[in-house]
């Protein structure tokens, strides 16, 4: 059975992509911007919720994980292991930033996640003030990763902006790692 | 069945690297000689490396993708190395030397094994991307099989070493007969062919490659009809070298079916031979299908001739252009010459082998898009046309095939010809595929009887059909998968799933249906995957299945019960995987679903001992209790509960049963579903002819632990509450009478598993016996149940923990109520049980630390009872364990069953007492002392007293040179037991242990000691520690009796005195009056301290502490302290 549904995916090219962040980053809504649906009817996600979004031929199942939730249950299960992380920072939430930082290392001590590169979206760049991209780099110590390949945008879930670059990256990564051959 | 633990992919992906970069370097080391400074390749290679590289690409077999880093450096070196050697000049690869034979192998043979390996590992598909496409090297490539003797020497034993490498490494890999072939190894032969079908891409002409026949080619042995005019040499070169291959057994058949479908396919070969190809296999239809032969005259096997062909013919209509092999002439040509031959199997070649029926479902899959219009164009208007409904019907019932290859790929095939047909010929199939589930399950006469509605739908599945269901289970997956079900059929579907994840047939030695349930989490997972909340919610469950549980959360239910309960690890996994997949698609449709997900997650569930006792307690108690009751009675009434097959399974289920017992009675209120189930469970194993001795096997323990779980809960928490349930328990449950339809034979007689009966009968009278001892009126029970153990109901030679734990645990049983020493009669019950066991299986009374051993201590413990029943026979039994023990031989010499001994005390004491004199039990013996030293009537005080200090006055102060024991032995001994009392505040030993020790001062025993290494101070400190604060007068007497003795020794002379002097301000006047008597006695006896005793003789010592002070004060000034 396994092997069927492995083959499958691979067929497919499905991904599992974790989308992650501590809570009121804005995950919900740029799932919700890239399905186009409406943004402004989001209220916190309890647990998490499965969405698949199609791009370039590619199935990713989004995990979108409530923010307070970084627990291990949804890192893998019997059939798929996560192949992406996103990491959603709120670009206007400097509070915070040390907090953000401490859990992103934490996750990627985490050996269910080896092998997933991660994406770090800024959101909310269209807030006025808020953080510039190498201010976040700095605040969450980036360079410091050696364990995963990563990288950083910046973002707005309400404009729309950069999550299509973000995907990209996802999906170029993917092609040179999951699905070379 | 535990699962594989998961960090072997995670061990995998951090190890790689190593293992990459080594197989990268020794790869090119292993074929190139670079000493020259130049890159030379080797003609043979070592066989020692070789065999290194294979093994670590082996170790990749299930993480393919990880090799993804080297394959292209790899390769490149593979495919380099493979056209040096066939661009060498003659003469280059010189016969090898004896020695270099055993120690090393013909480069190219090598490079054949090592590219199968990789396309073994990776996928051949792959490999192939890396393989010279230049159709220069088609030539060479034949040149391979037309020129062998060129290429590797005829003496050359690379083919043999090479092949028993396979053998080794790759279980089932068909061994080529020795005559047969070139002295080729197959693997060279495969990859060459393989290599050959991957060149006859090429866009050019064949013709235009060349046109050279071969110099010396090799004869099939197969009759290939005569080829068409005009068929271009190289095409005919290709096409024999495939052909001397086609009936192989082994893989390099493969790559012949290969090598033929790329040429017959070519736009400028077709022409020649596509009708020729698919003519001859009908030739051979006709031989061997038809026909009643199973091999030709040279000895080719047909089936694996045919498979060849089969499998070439597959290749070429998956592969061909729609316009040239989609012709409907052609296609009917097959169709009736060859695939309705097939149906028709005469001969019953294909009925006999499985990988002929893969094949077949393979080409009905390819044939049929032929027969359709392709995919995404148009649909059919009036059906798909005849045959293909014909391939359709075998294809269903090829899902019924016994080999589970067959039933995936026409499962497959199945499901990908649906999805080319119009959405309303796809959802006939689908029912079709529904409807067939209900084929063989019997229902209970329902006009018959009058059956409540839950009954009403009972199926008996016991005469279904595994293979079927599983065939069935793994279609409905894959079209849910698709999405190829209507959403008014959900429900129906969804019974289907529901009950797949459950099914389960008995045979006669093993239990099947895994498979299909392994179908059926898929299948879940595809449903939630695959459909939207909306459409999961239009519809409600069919029965029996409530209106009122959604069809999401109706799933939901049985995936928990799956994921916690199944016996197989990988299908725990699998139902955990879909519930989190039905959780996170359909939010807030699953009662407290991120809980659940959380609880019934991916590692929680790899060992069962965890998934159904620890995970399964945490999914009860969430949703409102909603998935209590389908894991408990998952536990008691399923196969996955404690009617296993494996013993260890009903054990853990068992285990289970108490936790969630445990949790409906204490958490969520439902103690009476508790005694139901419980009544249930004592129903289950039945009686009589009906007895089903594993399920009460599994039965008793569920019991037992139900019983453990509350009293490891209460016992501290809350005893009364204990005391309520379990009473509660035995009224409503009956639990307390179980034993009474068991019968003696059931523990002895062979047939009936005795040993196992015997196993839980003891873990359940511990645990009854355990209740009854928190219950305590009911000692009875314990009696009871060591009665049934001394009463002979162990079979043969039978012991284990369990009942040694309950033996040992009665031994010790001082349990008092109204009627006195109920303990008694379980002490007695025990030691008979102790005897009765050994007189099947000798007790073991050497080894350290084993229960065995403390439960020989606790008898000899007893044979210094107060209670003369228990005395005597506690002794019997001494006697008796050590009938063949020789330094026991001193202790009951010349004792019979009728000696004097038994029946007087002054004898049986004088006797005992020299227990002492062996070292190993002399404590247990002296603790049993203790414990019954100041009880008992009086003259049984006497004598074991008199006896003590006579035996104690015969020994010699300290150890002397004969080894023998000496009287500080004993009194160590003693202090060590008072010590260990002390610590446990056991007063019940501590008392008459001080008095003890008052006495042997009392009659000079204590005083021989002094001058030695004994140190009284230590006893001192020991005495002050013994009645620290205490307002026991009796412990207080010992106490003084001790001081006093230990007054009259030199070391400690000071401090006792001192300390007897503080006693006289102690709060009660009896002590006070006995300090001051005892104290005169002391001084008087050194004299000259005559003010002192004047003092002491002349104060009225029941006068209150505060108006003695002023005495107390004169005393010590006196006595200058």
């Amino acid at each position: 059975m396994l092997s069927i549904l492995r083959k499958a995916r691979l067929k497919d090219k499905e991904m599992r992509v974790l989308m992650l962040g501590l809570d009121n980053a804005g995950k919900t809504t740029i799932v919700k911007q890239i399905m186009h649906e409406d943004v402004n009817t989001v209220s916190p996600t309890l647990g998490f919720i499965i969405k698949t979004i199609e791009y370039q031929g590619y199935k990713l199942n989004i995990w979108d994980v409530g923010g307070q939730k970084t627990l291990r249950s949804y890192w893998r299960n019997y059939f798929e292991k996560t192949d992406a992380l996103i990491w959603v920072v709120d670009a206007t939430d400097r509070f915070r930033l040390e907090d953000c930082k401490e859990e992103l290392h934490g996750l990627l001590l985490e050996e269910r996640l080896m092998g997933a590169s991660l994406l770090v979206f800024a959101n909310k760049s269209d807030v006025k003030g808020c953080m510039s991209t190498d201010d976040i780099k700095e605040g969450l110590k980036l360079d410091e990763i050696v364990t995963h390949k990563w990288t950083i945008l910046r973002c707005s879930a309400m404009t729309g902006e950069n999550l299509i670059e973000g995907l990209d990256w996802v999906v170029t990564d993917a092609k040179e790692r999951l699905f070379l051959y | 069945m535990d699962a594989i633990p998961e960090d072997r992919e995670i061990k995998a992906l951090k190890h790689s690297n190593p293992l990459l970069q080594d197989i990268n370097n020794r790869l090119s080391g292993l074929l190139w000689d670079t000493r020259d400074g130049q890159k030379k390749l080797r003609p043979r290679v070592k066989i020692v490396d070789y065999h290194h590289i294979i093994g670590r690409l082996e170790s990749f077999q299930e993480f393919p993708q990880l090799l993804d880093p080297i394959l292209a450096g790899c390769m490149e070196n593979l495919t380099s190395a493979f056209s040096v050697y066939l661009s060498m000049e003659d003469g280059e690869s010189e016969p090898a030397s004896d020695a270099e034979d055993r120690v090393t192998v013909n480069t190219l043979a090598a490079l054949g094994q090592l590219l199968y390996v990789w396309m073994k590992v990776r996928g051949p598909k792959v490999v192939l991307r890396f393989l010279y496409n230049d159709p220069k090297w088609l030539e060479p490539m034949l040149g391979v099989f037309e020129q062998t003797s060129k290429l590797i020497g005829k003496t050359d034993k690379s083919a043999d070493v090479l092949n028993d490498v396979v053998e080794e490494i790759f279980e089932g890999a068909p061994k080529p007969k020795a005559e047969d072939k070139s002295g080729l190894p197959w693997h060279l032969r495969y990859v060459t062919l393989m290599w050959i079908s991957h060149l006859l891409y090429t866009p050019f002409d064949l013709v235009t490659i060349g046109d050279e026949p071969a110099g010396k080619p090799p004869t099939p042995l197969v009759k290939v009809p005569a080829l068409p005019q005009g068929t271009p040499e190289i095409a005919r070169r290709a096409l024999n070298v495939a052909c001397c291959n086609i009936h192989s057994p082994g893989k390099d058949r493969e790559g012949a079916s290969a090598t033929i479908v790329r040429l017959v396919v070519r736009k400028d070969i077709y022409g020649c031979l596509l009708d020729w190809f698919v003519d001859w296999v009908a030739t051979i239809i006709d031989l061997c299908v038809k026909g009643n032969l199973r091999e030709d005259d040279k000895g080719v096997a047909y089936v694996y001739f045919l498979m060849g062909l089969l499998g070439a013919l597959s290749g070429i209509f998956a592969s061909g252009e729609r316009s040239i092999v989609g012709q409907p002439n052609l296609l009917q040509k097959v169709y009736d010459n060859i695939i309705r031959e097939l149906y028709t199997d005469e001969s019953g070649l294909v009925a006999q082998n499985a990988m002929l029926r893969k094949t077949l479902c393979k080409l009905l899959r390819n044939i049929s898009y032929l027969y359709l219009p392709p995919s995404g164009q148009g649909e059919t208007q009036d059906g798909p046309p005849e045959e293909v409904e014909e391939m359709i019907d075998q294809l269903l019932r090829l899902l019924d095939d016994r080999d589970s290859l067959v039933r995936y790929a026409a499962s497959k095939s199945l499901s990908l010809v649906a999805l080319r047909l119009a959405a309303a010929d796809r959802s006939q199939i689908f029912e079709a595929v529904i409807d067939l589930y209900d084929s063989d399950v019997l229902y209970p006469n329902r006009a018959l009887t009058k059956l409540d509605p839950k009954k009403r739908h009972q199926k008996d599945l016991s005469q279904v059909s595994v293979h079927l269901w599983h065939g069935l289970t793994l279609t409905v997956a894959t079209f849910l998968r698709f999405h190829a079900a209507t959403v008014q059929m959900l429900p129906k579907v969804l019974d289907c799933i529901i009950t797949a994840l459950t099914f389960e047939q008995r045979k006669a030695t093993f239990a099947t249906g895994g498979n299909v349930r392994d179908a059926a989490c898929y299948a879940a997972w595809s449903l939630a995957r695959n459909y939207k909340t909306e459409e999961m919610m239009a519809e409600e469950p069919a029965p029996p299945h409530s209106e009122d549980v959604s069809l999401p959360q109706l799933l939901a239910l049985e995936l928990v019960d799956a994921a916690c309960l199944d016996p197989i690890g990988n299908i725990r996994r699998g139902a955990s995987a879909a519930l989190q997949e039905l959780v996170g698609r359909h939010p807030n449709m699953i009662q407290d679903g991120i809980s659940l997900v959380q609880a019934v997650d991916y590692s929680a569930v790899a060992l069962r001992s965890r998934a159904s006792t620890e995970v399964a307690s945490k999914a009860a108690v969430l949703g409102g209790a909603c998935y209590w009751g389908g894991l408990i009675n998952g536990l008691v009434d399923d196969w996955r509960g404690i009617g296993l097959q494996d013993s260890v399974g009903r054990i853990v289920a068992g285990k289970g049963i108490g936790a969630l017992s445990k949790i409906g009675i204490l958490d969520l209120n439902k103690r009476q579903e508790v005694w139901n189930i419980s009544k249930n469970i004592i129903k289950r194993y039945g009686t009589g002819a009906s007895l089903d001795i594993e399920v009460r096997h599994g039965s008793w323990y569920a019991l037992a632990d139900t019983i453990f779980s509350l009293i490891n809960e209460l016992e501290k928490a809350n005893p009364k509450l204990l005391v309520e349930i379990l009473s509660e328990m035995r009224e409503k449950t009956g639990v307390f009478e179980i034993f009474d339809n068991v019968k003696p034979r059931d523990f002895v007689h062979p047939v009936l598993k005795p040993e196992m009966t015997c196993e839980a009968a003891a873990y359940l009278v511990t645990a009854l016996s355990d209740a009854a001892k928190i219950m305590s009126p009911h000692i009875e029970m314990r009696v009871a149940a060591m009665s049934a153990f001394a009463d002979g109901i162990f079979p043969e030679g039978v012991t284990n923990e369990h009942i040694l734990q309950a033996i040992h645990k009665s031994l010790i049983d001082y349990s008092v109520d109204s009627r006195g020493d109920v303990g008694s009669w379980a002490r007695i019950e025990a030691i008979r049980a102790v005897l009765s066991l050994h007189t099947l299986h000798p007790l073991d009374i050497h080894t350290p630390d084993s229960t065995s051993l403390k439960i020989f201590h606790k008898i000899i413990g007893l044979t210094a009872e107060k209670l003369d029943r228990v005395r005597l026979k506690a002794c019997d039994a001494v006697w008796k364990l050590t009938a063949q023990e020789p330094q026991w031989a001193i202790i009951f010499n010349g004792i019979t069953a009728e000696s004097n001994f038994w029946v007087n005390w002054d004898d049986y004491f004088e006797t005992t007492v020299k227990i002492l004199s062996l070292q190993s039990v002399r404590e247990s013996y002296l603790e049993g002392y203790a414990t019954s030293a100041g009880a008992g009537s009086d003259s049984v005080m006497r004598s074991s007293t008199r006896a003590m200090q006579k035996y104690m006055s015969g020994l010699p102060p300290y150890p002397t040179s004969d080894g023998g024991v000496a009287l500080s032995d004993i009194v160590q001994s003693w202090i060590a037991i008072v010590e260990k009392a002390i610590a446990v505040s056991d007063d019940r030993v501590v008392v008459p242990a001080l008095a003890m020790l008052g006495g042997w001062f009392e009659s000079g025993l204590m005083e021989k000691l002094d001058g030695g290494e004994f140190r009284f101070q230590g006893l001192f400190s020991l005495t002050q520690k013994a009645h620290f604060k205490s307002s026991n007068v009796a412990k207080l007497s010992g106490a003084v009796k001790i001081y006093n003795g230990l007054a009259s020794i030199k070391s400690t002379r000071t401090s006792s005195v001192k300390k007897l002097v503080s006693m006289l301000l102690h709060p009660f006047p009896k002590i006070r009056t006995a300090v001051s008597e005892t104290l005169y006695l002391i001084i008087s006896l050194e004299g000259g301290q005559e003010d002192a005793e004047v003092l002491l003789m002349d104060t009225n010592w029941v006068d209150q502490p505060k108006e003695l002070k002023a005495t107390v004060e004169e005393i010590k000034g006196l006595l200058g302290i």
